[in-house]
């Protein structure tokens, strides 16, 4: 098992370096440069002059390899969106911000998709049924951006409960994490209903009924166990998803948060936080996988890693 | 096993029950005004007028978007808001009327042959930290701007300082600058030719702290360690929450003709899509009143059908025009005659009466209403609506209907919601009077100056056709003519001409250049910028179709000298470089007619 996941992240690494090559050669393909361009043409003398303060002016492949020489001692260079701060201190600030909301979010879309989910497969085709598809389908269909408006529209404009926006206290994190779990709530629910639905019909579900266990004995030991499987492998990648944020939720809801970088950094063209936060994904993902493959082991005795 | 699961369940059941309650409400945002007991001091010794709050509710707040500096001295295009009154100070200030005033520089005066201006400073000017502010500082601040990375350096420029372009260039050290201090309080400017409108940029000369930043060259990162906090301006930044905003506090040390009167003035930083819902929800007291789309169509819709918000409107027509530009050497723009069908196939006042609406007026002209130099009057029928006009041109130009015509992009910088109505708008109408496919491509600000500079740099074509604003920098008829030309460097190549843009027009660039050199003699100067901008127009550098409408929101609680009319009667709300604006705000417990 040591072996298996030690054999794991050592690909992980090849990954990186492969990842971070075809990364940096593309953020340097495209037009523009990070600094302020003004109304007037560059001169080329200030072209010059500007490129040399970010260190542009050699060639990619040299920018290249003093990047990877500052990743060996763990230094990623510093962001040019911000100049006074490092890339590992952007994202040391910004994503505890981030992470905050998505674990909330996380605690909410599964506190309630999961219930909704497994109430609509007990109660299959019956008005509650009906109900949660039809919000599920509202949660898919909706972008998040959307509740994020209604809900600013309802509960600060309207009904003055709650402000607009920022990230002061509690009362600033409802109207976030409710616009953001919304799909990954309706995601959940369908899932979970599928899944519950199939271990529902089984054959040993049967036999256990047959054999006189209460209802509830089945739903925890035979039915939502076996479940589990396929929901471990869908859900797993929600959640790198949901703890880095999204641009829009924290846009619109004033969150000093990360996720608006993963879109500001490459239209200021500030290659080092670019690359920074591929890296970060990269690994993000590449662990919910080798995380989700582990839990199989645990949940599915059929699963053996040698 | 059984227990771990009805543990789950009431922890679910406890995560439900609390995303359905949410949390207590905040605060009410608008407090019930208390009248202040006594008259309201602020940490100036500034007595207050009498229906000014308690000093602790003299705090202005306003939106604004997170920036990478802090300064201007360390860019113009991407500091943050406080830039102007919570930093430096200027040496003249624009009164409502855009006339520079005495402020840092208290008085001056210009040689005979107009190539040496002396300056004359406030004698007890110091710094927020108490270091006296000396000629010296005015002098490293002109050296500071001669640097090739500063992208205002253009501006400054134009000022005409003997051997600005070779400090620029490093071929000169920085002491050989044509800026010096006589003594502590006095300081000289000397220039290569007259500058006439040289007091008018000194508005815009910001005085930089030498003691605190020392390297002429600093990157510009000096101001964001809180140690390096100071301030000749009525402000002083007291924090800097990243990502959230800036407090600014009267600055205690500040003498001069604008004091504060509100305490604090918070720059809020968010998007401008949410600002107006902020606003409305009490969160700020004023949004909007720059370009960037703080109230759009929408919300300028929604202002006017409420009375309570239209009264708290301020509207104001700002020195901005939105143009159509070609590339006119290459083909097919090189030919007038297609360039004159496009100017007469766009009916303005369709886009200003429609999707525009109280967002612009027409445009005819690369001048605005108002600005000095400007021939609206004389110039509104060159390029006039007609479209029958507009397709016989068209097919004088060999493109009968439109055929054969290439297919055309017509790109756009960073497009607010307004500009995308508008360049739609055109599309439609290239498409409805010639019978033209236009398609709309909208550009990040990089992509865009690259493409730009490469088709003038190269003379490519590749960039034929675009939808921008050009916004005045300087009221004086020189400034946004510029744009289209100046002085010719003799035997230059087309591709280092003066001007952003590919086209050129010698006669256009000698009257610029008389003009931008002429003393003493504003009617002759404004005569020589109208028969250049006739040139402009008639051979169609541009297709001007708009001039923006500025609208902000103030809640009727702010007051204050900022909302007395200028001289043509208008109420504006334009920002502290323009207007002092900051220092000319209270919070009232009345409200404003």
């Amino acid at each position: 098992m040591i072996r298996y996941i030690l054999t794991r992240l050592l690909g992980l690494l090849f990954v990186l370096l492969v990842l971070s090559m075809i990364t940096f050669w593309l953020m340097h393909g495209v037009p523009g440069g990070p600094w302020a361009y003004g109304q007037q043409l560059m001169s080329d003398q200030q072209l010059e002059a500007l490129k040399a303060r970010y260190g542009l002016d050699k060639p990619v492949w040299q920018q290249y390899l003093i990047w990877l020489g500052g990743v060996v001692q763990l230094d990623f260079g510093m962001s040019f969106q911000h100049p006074d701060e490092s890339v590992a201190g952007l994202i040391g600030r910004t994503w505890p911000v981030t992470l905050h909301l998505g674990l909330l979010t996380i605690l909410v879309a599964f506190g309630v998709g999961v219930p909704l989910g497994i109430i609509s497969a007990v109660k299959q085709n019956t008005w509650v049924d009906y109900l949660a598809t039809l919000l599920s389908i509202f949660g898919f269909v909706t972008p998040h951006f959307v509740w994020g408006i209604l809900f600013i529209l309802t509960f600060a404009l309207y009904l003055k409960w709650l402000p607009t926006g920022g990230w002061e206290g509690p009362q600033y994190w409802v109207l976030p994490v409710l616009a953001y779990a919304f799909a990954p709530i309706a995601m959940i629910a369908r899932y979970t209903r599928a899944s519950v639905v199939e271990a529902l019909r089984a054959d040993h579900v049967r036999t256990a009924r047959a054999k006189g266990l209460s209802e509830r004995s089945i739903m925890s030991r035979h039915v939502l166990r076996n479940a589990l499987i396929p929901m471990v492998t869908v859900f797993g990648p929600l959640i790198p998803d949901l703890i880095t944020g999204s641009i829009f939720i924290e846009a619109i809801f004033r969150i000093p948060g990360l996720g608006g970088y993963w879109v500001t950094s490459t239209f200021d063209r500030d290659y080092p936080m670019i690359i920074g936060l591929v890296m970060l994904w990269a690994v993000l993902i590449a662990l919910t996988y080798l995380i989700t493959d582990v839990l199989y082991v645990f949940l599915d005795p059929r699963v053996r890693i040698r | 096993m059984r227990r771990s699961y009805r543990l789950l369940a009431i922890s679910l059941l406890a995560v439900l029950v609390l995303a359905a309650c949410g949390a207590p409400a905040p605060a009410a945002p608008e407090a019930a005004a208390p009248v202040a007991s006594g008259p309201v001091v602020n940490r100036l010794g500034i007595t207050l007028p009498e229906d000014a709050l308690p000093l602790e509710q003299q705090v202005f707040r306003y939106p604004s978007k997170e920036q990478k500096y802090m300064t201007w001295d360390a860019s113009v295009y991407e500091e943050n808001d406080g830039d102007n009154y919570g930093w430096p100070d200027s040496c003249v200030r624009p009164d409502k009327d855009f006339n520079p005033q005495p402020n840092v520089c208290e008085s001056w005066s210009v040689s005979e042959d107009g190539k040496l201006w002396t300056f004359n400073l406030q004698q007890d000017k110091v710094w927020s930290d108490g270091v006296p502010l000396t000629a010296n500082d005015f002098v490293f601040t002109f050296q500071r701007y001669a640097r090739a990375d500063y992208d205002f350096e253009w501006f400054y420029s134009m000022m005409g300082i003997k051997n600005w372009a070779q400090v620029v260039s490093g071929e000169l050290p920085p002491e050989e600058l044509g800026v010096k201090a006589v003594d502590d309080h006095t300081f000289t400017i000397e220039t290569d030719y007259p500058v006439p409108y040289l007091i008018k940029i000194m508005a815009d000369a910001w005085v930089v702290p030498q003691h605190i930043v020392k390297d002429r060259l600093d990157d510009g990162t000096w101001a964001l360690k809180p140690e390096n906090y100071v301030s000749a301006g009525p402000f002083v930044l007291q924090s800097y929450e990243k990502g959230k905003r800036l407090v600014f506090v009267a600055n205690d040390k500040y003498t001069g003709p604008y004091p504060p009167m509100v305490d604090k003035v918070i720059v809020e930083f968010m998007e401008p899509e949410v600002r107006f819902a902020a606003y409305k929800n009490g969160e700020l007291d004023a949004v909007g009143g720059g370009y960037t789309d703080d109230l759009p169509p929408s919300a300028m819709a929604e202002i006017m059908a409420n009375p309570e918000l239209k009264k708290e409107l301020i509207s104001w027509p700002n020195f901005i025009t939105y143009y159509l530009f070609f590339d006119t050497w290459n083909p097919p723009f090189d030919n007038l005659k297609v360039r004159q069908a496009f100017s007469h196939a766009i009916d303005r006042d369709k886009i200003v009466n429609g999707p525009l609406q109280y967002q612009a007026v027409a445009a005819y002209t690369m001048n605005p209403p108002g600005f000095p130099g400007e021939n609206v009057e004389g110039l509104k029928d060159v390029q006039a609506f007609d479209p029958e006009l507009a397709k016989q041109l068209l097919a004088e130009a060999g493109y009968p209907n439109g055929e054969g015509f290439p297919k055309l992009t017509m790109y756009t910088r960073e497009a607010n919601p307004a500009l995308t109505n508008a360049a739609e708008a055109i599309a439609a109408m290239l498409k409805e009077n010639l019978n033209l496919t236009v398609e709309i491509q909208n550009l990040d600000y990089g992509s865009y100056m690259d493409a730009l500079r490469a088709q003038k740099r190269e003379k490519s074509g590749n960039f034929l056709f675009a939808l921008v604003p050009y916004e005045f920098d300087f009221v004086d008829g020189s400034n946004m003519l510029s744009v289209w030309g100046g002085c010719e460097n003799a035997g230059a190549d087309l591709s280092q001409m003066p001007g952003r843009h590919t086209w050129y027009n010698q006669e256009y660039n000698n009257l610029l250049c008389e003009a931008g050199q002429l003393l003493n003699d504003e009617a002759r100067r404004n005569e020589l910028y109208q028969q250049a901008e006739r040139i402009l127009i008639e051979d169609v550098a541009l297709v001007p179709i708009y001039h923006g409408i500025f609208n902000a929101l103030v809640k009727p609680y702010v007051k204050g000298p900022m909302f007395e009319p200028n001289s043509k009667g208008q109420v504006t709300w334009n920002r502290f470089r323009f207007s002092s604006r900051e220092s000319q705000i209270y919070m009232s417990s009345s409200t404003r007619e």
